[in-house]
């Protein structure tokens, strides 16, 4: 099951973190997560440089509009997998499932990082959220327990 | 570009130079030294090839040196390498250490020289970084490890280190004769010989050396023939390219001498603070088995040591050293025709005889590796082929110096060394591949490295040789690699690394380069990791990945901090700091945050320290309690810290003080201060409206009819009043001010000597709470007395006090910041954030006024629903200068609806008692006037009337005194223009009990005084008796004759005890005093039920303890109408009297015949004609089975029915007839009567009725 499921903002730094408990593990994902945004960026970069258009010429434009938004396995430890996702407008999900549990499915990751997407677009539709500060939304929160929760 | 150009090619320049080996005969030594100059020193700064001269390699291609150096080292200086690793280290150390970096926020000047403004794009996010321009701390680390490393390389793979040439140098002026230049020479040849013999890997080429003489001339002394004639002889026996005669200390003989700058300087200070490192760490492991050197003497078997000055006190340390240093004039007697001289005199040793000889041993190298490859290869390899396992171990391979292999290899290194970067490269290619063929992996090693360093060479020459592969990176790797993994040899891989990181960075490979210097870090020493992960960092920046940068210059940080580097550490955590600040990463930002604050603490840079350290702990933080306490613990030591140096309270906000929640009470006296235990709200600003409305309704009807505009009396100044307005207190009047303080920390904070810091503390007198001690996220609240002595504004901006932990008592101050309610009502206020003054910690003292002190006396601390409790309210005149000429007049006592609640008692209401004197009682008031004697109390006895239901009461007393001037001194008095009262508000809320429930009922009147009654009592307490002890009026106007209370247990009459959930009935009756018949009061009776309850015993052992009882009092109002006649309608009054039942045998008689009484009263007295009628209607049926049944039964009165009387008023006159039955059963026996009165012709007809049963016997 999912045990950590962290937004990061524009500017690298959290915007939501939440883990399955709260308190002495939070320091743990905080390194994993971190450690997640060298591979985002990585990544990121990476797909940067192969998008370029037939004819040689580089449309930074439409290669953000036709970028993959989830980002697939970014590291595998021992105990862990984490996944990224990140939107278009630079903001990146991570989340941290525990290798233990019953393997998931490629999809149901990508399930887990859309239901969070569409949550997340629902808090920015919301005018009395200041964008780029952090999350308090219960909405938002409960729509992550749920996927902390495997539903 | 054009100066990283110069770094990475200057860095190569430097490291690898040929060595020159140097001796001087004393004489010459003694020459040099007018110029406080070792000959080695003195050429230094000229060591360089100024001309353009080349030299031809064995293939006749002409190669052009440039920017080559030679290295002269002095050889009677020089020492067999010490290959003491700890002492290098610790020397290294030092070196890092006397270079200090910049603090990015914390050094003062941030000017462009120092730190370099960088904005990286994060990629969406832009980061602003201050990063050092330079690392002076590296680069002088990394010339020393070059250094040291070309001194201590005793390995035999490689010969760059090698001396290539010696130089003997002599004085003109020792020659007096041709004898004694070979007598000189011959010395230093031999001396040249034994060094040869004795360390000989150390000699490029030990068979023929090149020698180069040189006579020093000292022109201010020497005769020029005598020296021209030395040259000349040198010349015939030498050859003339292989001598030269310089002419030095010129300095005085001219008119137009120059200054000369001291170029030497800079060498020599590198060169001091080497050898001054290597004193010192000897001087600290004297005690550790090294063999003592000492620098200062060189062993020279020649020169007697007396002929040395000195260039550093032996034994006075570091500092006069240091002092020395400074004194000393370099090159004093030196002109610049001199400098010019010596560079021409290098220039003339390179280009005669270097190149030449370096040009003429190539080509002997190159012949005879050109015979002797063919054999060797095939022979050597062949074996190897066949046999070697080729496995990679680390080889014990040994080449014979003769061996094809290694003057291949020397030839590499001697094409190397002279610029021939082409010839270089391709012979190291060459080798490299024998060398790996054998397994013999440290020379394999250092060719790759070299191969590579060639190449690198190759482009950066000027102009660039056309360079057909790219730079090959995997060299590097590989030879990083095979000396760390296969040869043990990691200070070669450091070389390596350390040089080609700088020639990656200069080709713009920043990944690489990175990646090479994290390769570098180990776990054995610090020092090094720290620096290389440093470098790695700043080259993460041109990568432009900051988070990269950020966490690398937290583990250079961290290695520096184990190395023992605190500013180096500091730098680096700074540095981070500028990416983890304020991010999010709570985490990663404490850790760095707290990190810095350490390294600041024990460095004493206190810029900032504070304010990191708040941070830490000012913000909800996720940290743990011990994380937290150490925190705090860092916080109060630096704060200590701080304060010894500038002795100044800092500002604090833990624990925070909860300024909103600030309350001043005033017009209050004898409050205690320090620590509030159950503190609670006051009432007063709960319920403003009301005391206001009671206020206004007081003064204006009471006081002072003319007010207009009333402003309320405020006590209390908090949170919820108004506080635009400055709290009035008079002078020397305490007043209090209430402080929460609330510690967010998740540890305990204890706190001394806290005080209120008054702007006018001459005046001011305020209480210090001695200490306090506040629990994780506890509020407590703390109490402070002051008072003012002089007229006018004072007000408190801060809270001083101690933090106390351990041993260590920090003063800090804490602002107070007020602010009102944020306003809403202009546009302004509602667009913007304004907010309402606050002036509630500003007061204003006025001039001095009596002050009365009310208390609430014998009120129980609990009550009983409905119970009437008696107090006492104690007015004491607490005025504290009784001089003054103010004096209370008047007291009035007002409450809300004061009849239902309270009531003035009457041994005030009936009159005067001296000095107080009730005027009225008004609804809701009460005034009194008032004369107070000195400090006097007066008592004003008061019942207080508890309601019947609630779990608490509030007894709510308003209480104004109005002041007037004494004797009604008219200038006193216009003074204040008006009437002056103050207000005392009295709330006091008492729980209630459920008690006793009281049911009156009025059975029947006995005549026109007397009535019976009857009075239900419920013992509704939970678990308590209760006892009655008297039921009486609290009038004399009614008393109560006799009464009965049913009671199954008790046959004790004077009291009655009611069992929990008991009831009981009291019939009793009164009877009316006579004179207060005609009373036209109308007045309820009151009814005062005494009664004590026992409160139960504790649950103990002991029978013995018995409970507490409480005695108090119910009043029930008993309407007078009740126990009254009705005048109007009921003026006469009937009583029957007979027997109530009886047994008669009506077989034997058949009629019963009995009296009955009938009693007359009437309140008028009078002549009245009264009848009695039988009224068989009126006869009861008997409805029984057990009485006999009849048809007709009748009753019969018998004897006189009519009688006139004449009545006194209010007396009973009785009236008998006989009543005759014939049947048992049940009949009403009483008459209808008609009265008459015979004066006014009034009839009034009664119809009695009273039963009467009669049995068969």
């Amino acid at each position: 099951m999912a045990v950590c499921v962290a937004v990061i903002g524009k500017d690298n730094g959290p915007m939501y973190f939440r883990t399955r408990q709260s308190g002495v593990e939070e320091l743990q994902y905080h390194f994993i997560v971190s450690s997640a945004l060298d591979i985002i960026e990585e990544r990121v970069q990476s797909s940067g440089k192969s998008g370029i258009l037939p004819g040689g010429v580089s449309n930074p434009g439409a290669l953000e509009i036709t970028r993959e938004l989830y980002l697939g396995a970014l590291t595998a430890q021992e105990e862990y997998k984490v996944y990224g996702y990140m939107t278009n407008t630079k903001i990146k999900f991570v989340i941290v499932i525990e290798e233990s549990s019953t393997p998931l499915r490629e999809n149901d990751i990508r399930t887990m990082f859309r239901k969070l997407h569409g949550a997340f677009c629902d808090l920015m539709s919301n005018p009395f959220y200041s964008p780029g500060s952090e999350i308090r939304s219960k909405r938002f929160h409960d729509v992550v327990n749920s996927i902390v929760a495997g539903q | 570009m054009a100066k990283i150009d110069n770094l990475a090619k200057v860095l190569v320049h430097d490291t690898f130079r040929p060595r020159v080996a140097v001796l001087c005969s004393p004489s010459a030594q003694a020459l040099c030294e007018k110029n406080n100059l070792q000959f080695t020193q003195l050429i230094q700064p000229f060591c360089s090839l100024t001309t353009d001269l080349s030299w031809q390699e064995p293939y006749g291609q002409y190669i052009a040196p440039r920017g080559l150096c030679i290295h002269p080292v002095d050889l009677s200086t020089w020492k067999p390498p010490d290959n003491d690793s700890q002492k290098n280290r610790r020397i290294l150390g030092n070196i890092v250490g006397q270079s200090l970096p910049p603090f990015p926020g914390i050094t003062e000047d941030p000017s462009d020289q120092v730190f370099q403004k960088l904005h990286l794009n994060g990629r969406s996010y832009n980061y602003s970084l201050q990063v050092p321009q330079l690392t002076p701390w590296f680069e002088s680390w990394r010339e020393t490890f070059l250094k040291f490393y070309s001194e201590q390389q005793q390995s035999q793979h490689e010969f760059l280190n090698q001396f290539v040439a010696c130089v003997l140098v002599i004085a003109a002026y020792e020659i007096k004769s041709p004898e004694d230049v070979s007598n000189i020479l011959g010395k230093l040849s031999k001396l040249q010989l034994q060094h040869q013999q004795e360390w000989s890997h150390t000699w490029f080429f030990p068979a023929a050396t090149l020698k180069f003489y040189l006579i020093l001339h000292d022109n201010a002394n020497d005769n020029i023939t005598n020296s021209e004639g030395c040259y000349q002889s040198l010349r015939t026996t030498y050859g003339g390219n292989f001598c030269y005669m310089l002419r030095i200390n010129s300095a005085g003989l001219e008119s137009d001498e120059e200054i000369v700058s001291d170029v030497w300087s800079p060498y020599i200070q590198k060169e001091n603070q080497i050898r001054r490192d290597i004193l010192n760490s000897e001087t600290l492991t004297v005690f550790e088995d090294i063999e003592p050197v000492n620098v200062d003497e060189p062993f020279h078997p020649l020169s007697p040591a007396s002929e040395y000055p000195p260039s550093i006190p032996p034994a006075n340390g570091e500092f006069s050293a240091n002092n020395n240093e400074n004194f000393l004039i370099r090159g004093k007697c030196f002109t610049q025709k001199d400098m010019q001289n010596v560079q021409i005199a290098v220039n003339e040793f390179i280009g005669k005889s270097l190149l030449p000889y370096v040009e003429r041993q190539a080509k002997v190298m190159h012949e005879s590796i050109l015979n002797r490859r063919g054999v060797s290869k095939s022979f050597f390899s062949a074996t190897k082929r066949l046999f070697g396992t080729g496995a990679k171990t680390a080889s014990s391979i040994v080449y014979a110096l003769e061996s094809p292999e290694m003057i291949t290899r020397k030839l590499a290194d001697l094409y190397f060394l002279f610029g021939h970067y082409d010839g270089a490269y391709q012979l190291y290619h060459q080798i490299k591949k024998d060398f790996q063929a054998d397994a013999a992996w440290v020379y394999y090693a250092s060719s790759i490295e070299l191969a590579a360093l060639s190449h690198f060479m190759m482009t950066q020459s000027d102009p660039p040789m056309a360079v057909t592969r790219s730079f090959p990176v995997h060299y590097i790797n590989e030879a990083i690699s095979h000396y760390n993994d296969l040869c043990r040899m990691p200070e070669a891989a450091h070389r390596c690394a350390i040089i080609f990181c700088e020639c990656l960075k200069h080709m713009g490979n920043f990944g690489e380069a990175a990646a090479i210097f994290i390769r570098m870090t180990s776990e054995d020493c610090d020092l090094r990791s720290a620096l290389m992960l440093e470098q790695a960092a700043y080259t993460f920046i041109k990568l432009n990945s900051p988070r990269k940068y950020a966490l690398h210059s937290v583990l250079a940080g961290h290695r520096y901090a184990k190395a023992g580097l605190r500013s180096h550490s500091l730098n680096c955590y700074l540095q981070a700091f500028q990416i983890y600040g304020g991010r999010g990463w709570k985490f990663a930002e404490d850790h760095v945050q707290f990190t810095i604050a350490r390294h600041q603490a024990s460095l004493q840079i206190y810029k900032g320290l504070m304010e990191r350290l708040l941070s830490l702990l000012k913000t909800p933080t996720l940290q743990s309690a011990a994380q937290i306490q150490m925190f705090y613990k860092e916080f109060i030591s630096a704060a200590g810290k701080l304060f010894e140096v500038d002795r100044t309270p800092r500002e604090n906000v833990i624990p925070n003080v909860r300024s909103s929640g600030i309350r001043i009470v005033i017009a209050s006296t004898g409050l205690p201060t320090g620590e509030i235990l159950n503190y609670q709200l006051d009432p007063d600003s709960v319920e403003v409206s009301h005391w206001d409305s009671l206020e206004e309704q007081v003064l204006k009807e009471s006081i002072d009819p003319s007010v207009i505009m009333f402003r309320p009396s405020r006590l209390i100044f908090d949170a919820r009043t108004d506080n635009t307005v400055h709290p009035n207190v008079p002078c020397n009047e305490t007043f209090y001010v209430e402080i929460p303080f609330y510690n967010p920390l998740s540890t305990e904070v204890s706190l001394r000597r806290i005080a209120l810091k008054f702007d006018d503390t001459e005046a001011v007198e305020s209480s210090v709470v001695d200490s306090m001690t506040l629990q994780s996220e506890e509020i407590k609240t703390l109490r402070f007395g002051a008072s003012s002595s002089v007229r006018g504004m004072i007000s408190f901006d801060y809270v001083s006090y101690e933090l106390e932990l351990g041993s260590v008592c920090v003063p800090f101050v804490q602002k107070i910041i007020l602010k009102g309610p944020r306003l809403n009502s202009t546009k302004e206020e509602r667009s913007g954030i304004v907010y309402a003054k606050d002036l509630r910690n500003k007061i204003n003292v006025v001039g001095k006024m009596p002050l009365l002190q009310a208390e609430v006396e014998n009120l129980p601390p609990a009550l009983y629903h409905s119970q009437c409790t008696d107090f006492n309210l104690v007015l004491t005149d607490k005025t504290s200068d009784t001089t003054q000429k103010l004096r209370v007049s008047r007291v009035v006592l007002a409450s809300e609806n004061m009849n239902s609640c309270l009531e003035i008692r009457p041994s005030v209401a009936s009159g005067s008692t001296g000095d107080l004197v009730l005027e009225s009682v008004q609804k809701n008031y009460c005034p009194f006037a008032v004369t107070f004697d000195g400090s006097s109390s007066i008592r004003i006895p008061c019942l207080y009337k508890v309601p019947p239901l609630g779990d608490v009461a509030t007894l709510n007393m308003l209480i104004l005194y109005e002041i007037k001037p004494e004797n009604e001194d008219p200038v006193v008095f216009s003074a204040f223009g008006t009437v002056i009262y103050r207000v005392i508000k009295i709330s006091i809320k008492i729980p209630l009990l459920t008690s006793l429930r009281f049911d009156h009922s009025f059975l029947k009147k006995a005549d026109i005084l007397t009535a019976i009654n009857l009075l239900r009592i419920q013992n509704l307490s939970k678990g308590r008796t209760v006892v009655i002890e008297g039921i009486t009026f609290d009038t004399d106007a009614i008393t109560i004759e006799e009464k009965t209370w049913q009671s199954s247990s008790n046959k004790d009459y004077s009291t009655l005890t009611l069992e929990p959930a008991q009831s009981c009935n009291v019939i009793f009756r009164t009877k009316l005093a006579t004179n207060n018949f005609q009373s036209t009061d109308n007045q309820d009776f009151i009814l005062c039920v005494d009664w004590k309850i026992l409160q139960e015993p504790l649950q103990d052992n002991s029978a013995n303890v018995s409970g507490t009882t409480v005695k108090g009092f119910h009043r029930l109002n008993i309407q007078r109408a009740d126990i009254l006649c009705n005048r109007d309608q009921s003026p006469i009054l009937f009583q029957l009297r007979h027997l109530s039942r009886n047994k008669h045998d009506f077989n034997r008689i058949p009629c019963f015949i009995f009296p009955v009484e009938l009693e007359f009263n009437c309140q008028k007295s009078g002549r009245f004609i009264v009848k009695i009628e039988n009224d068989l209607k009126r006869t009861i049926e008997p409805d029984t089975q057990s009485l006999h049944t009849a048809s007709s039964q009748a009753v019969y009165f018998i004897g006189k029915t009519s009688w006139t009387i004449n009545a006194e008023a209010l007396r009973s006159e009785k009236l008998i007839y006989n009543v005759a039955l014939t049947r048992p059963g049940i009949y009403n026996i009483a008459p209808t009567v008609s009265v008459k009165t015979p004066e006014d012709g009034i009839h009034q007809t009664f119809e009695l009725h009273s039963p009467f049963i009669i049995d068969q016997e």
